[in-house]
């Protein structure tokens, strides 16, 4: 199916590849149906999060085990319940990035990461309580 | 901001109709009973901060943004 996107227009997405976001993202909970757009088809990242049904929301997101090692993330029963997840449950973990004019100075959200279920592309957005996350974790290097 | 020091058990009113108790005190957490009437909305600060950052990161970003993340032109 094509959809509109906020950046890229009209782009065509695999309908099987929705993500269900059953309490939508934290502030934007309306929204429940997102597709992850590659758009340079090479399987890299960042990717944009973008809404399935409107142009907005749309978020830029960098997947946790490319941009940093040793993440791990406590995933309450509740939200385990929600994603559908058992012991062989493909799991990912995707950071909300934030990007301003001056990219260098780019963030991404380590504390609040987007836990998506792949077998079943179910996804609910979490707050970690391990205080040592980042909400704002530089993108590019810890020089500043 | 108002720094109040309290014990357990001991607590504080805010405008008459809600209370705040401490209900329990470990090595790093306190644990923290409020009652309030039913539209006072209460939400961990955590949750305040993330809807915050994502209200920021879903804001446009400008072309020149775009192109850099890319590493190419569109």
């Amino acid at each position: 199916m094509k959809i509109n996107t906020r950046d890229f227009g009209e782009v065509e997405i695999n309908e099987n590849a929705i993500i269900n976001f059953p309490n939508g993202i934290i502030g934007f909970e309306d929204t429940k149906r997102y597709a992850l757009i590659d758009p340079t088809n090479e399987g890299k990242y960042p990717m944009w999060l973008q809404s399935v049904d409107d142009v907005y929301p749309c978020f830029i997101v960098f997947d946790i085990n490319q941009i940093s090692s040793g993440y791990t993330a406590e995933i309450n029963r509740e939200e385990q319940k929600l994603l559908e997840v058992d012991k062989s449950s493909s799991i990912s973990f995707l950071a909300l990035a934030t990007i301003p004019d001056e990219i260098q100075s780019a963030t991404v959200n380590m504390r609040s990461p987007i836990v998506v279920n792949r077998d079943k592309n179910i996804a609910v957005q979490v707050v970690l309580n391990n205080q040592e996350l980042s909400f704002r974790q530089p993108l590019f290097g810890g020089e500043g | 901001m108002l720094v109040v020091t309290r014990k357990l058990d001991e607590g504080l009113t805010l405008s008459d109709n809600i209370e705040i108790t401490v209900l329990e005190i470990t090595k790093d957490r306190v644990k923290i009973g409020i009652s309030a009437p039913k539209d006072v909305k209460i939400i961990r600060n955590e949750l305040k901060e993330t809807k915050a950052l994502n209200e920021e990161a879903s804001k446009a970003i400008s072309k020149e943004a775009l192109e850099s993340l890319l590493g190419r032109k569109i």
